[in-house]
């Protein structure tokens, strides 16, 4: 390999492990986030619980709603993991040099799904804001880029694939 | 090459030229919102006008500087969005000529990666829409900050780093082969 290119290997690897790190770190924190909700909600001490900039008063929340928000920050966490984890695998795949690799394209497509998922949260958590509002809720906006971003991703991934594909075979081929 | 890769290939180029069509008539649609939107702004006294992110305003209730600030806003939107269909129709462009794993794919990624953080930087400027020009107000409920969106816009833009190191490191080396 030219000096050039393994300079630039080790570069990618370097980085790349830098951001694994920070994958490791947020992983880490989404656990305390979720923790700390979750005791939040079953020790009903007062406080608010929130996700996506809304806000739940605990004290307000009756039994069936306490379980309603758990679950949805069970499910709302999960998801932010495994997102979290798919960008971490990815950066793994990047640090040992394999980028155009089925296993680098099929974490890629995994985050798009995990993108379309977070979306899916948001309007979930919006839903739950109006199930328990005890006041009238009016039209309200969500705004959920991520699922169409997480579409393409999912598109784009699709096509690495494909070209995994043919570059295999071009390769047994040769 | 084999008859199956020819199929895929087949495939790839359909699709993606499929896809490119809908990037055309998305692009088109903006151009036209865009149009719509300098009228608006220039002679309209409409009715309330909901702008993005939870913000409104009545058009014909903005000041001369209200209107330039908020038209101003609107077309930076509307710039955002046609730069991340530009180059998702140009990336389409590269998959369907079978070229996916190229330099300038990874640069169209970047770009519309680029483009997301944009995206959220728009958001944000929405937000603070009504600090700096009068007769604009926040709807109920908060505005979004937009940090989602960066996020996940830098993370495109760092995959595409590395797609793009990559496929330099494999041209260069296809060229000594």
């Amino acid at each position: 390999m030219r000096p050039e290119n393994e300079a630039r290997l080790r570069k990618i690897r370097r980085i790349s492990g830098i951001l694994r790190a920070g994958c490791k770190g947020l992983l880490v924190l989404i656990v305390i986030g979720y923790l700390m909700a979750l005791v939040a909600v079953l020790a009903d001490r007062g406080g608010s619980v929130g996700y996506f900039d809304l806000w739940f008063r605990i004290s307000d929340l009756t039994p069936s709603g306490r379980l309603l928000v758990v679950a949805m920050s069970t499910l709302t966490s999960a998801v932010w993991m495994w997102c979290i984890y798919q960008l971490h695998q990815l950066f793994g795949n990047y640090s040992r040099g394999e980028i155009f690799t089925r296993e680098a394209v099929g974490h890629l497509r995994q985050l798009g799904v995990a993108c379309v998922l977070w979306g899916v949260m948001k309007i979930g958590w919006v839903g739950v804001l109006c199930a328990l509002s005890t006041r009238p809720m009016g039209p309200m906006q969500v705004g959920a880029e991520i699922i169409p971003i997480g579409l393409l991703v999912i598109v784009a991934a699709w096509f690495m694939d494909m070209a995994v594909d043919l570059q295999e075979e071009n390769e047994l081929t040769v | 090459m084999r008859a199956e890769n020819e199929a895929r290939q087949r495939k790839v180029e359909r699709i993606s030229g499929g896809l490119r069509m809908v990037c055309k008539v998305v692009l088109a649609f903006w151009g036209v919102v865009a149009a719509l939107m300098l009228w608006t702004f220039l002679v309209g006294r409409g009715p309330e006008f909901t702008g993005y992110n939870h913000v409104s305003f009545y058009t014909g209730e903005l000041t001369v500087g209200g209107r330039l600030i908020v038209g101003g806003l609107c077309l930076a939107t509307v710039g955002v969005a046609i730069k991340a269909v530009w180059h998702l129709h140009q990336l389409l462009g590269d998959c369907s000529r079978g070229e996916i794993f190229t330099q300038d794919a990874a640069r169209q990624i970047r770009q519309w990666g680029i483009a997301c953080m944009l995206w959220g930087g728009v958001k944000f400027a929405w937000v603070m829409l009504p600090r700096v020009a009068s007769g604009v107000h926040l709807q109920r409920g908060q505005g979004e900050f937009g940090v989602g969106l960066m996020v996940n816009g830098l993370i495109i833009v760092a995959i595409s780093w590395f797609m793009e190191m990559a496929a330099e490191m494999r041209e260069e080396q296809e060229l000594i082969v």
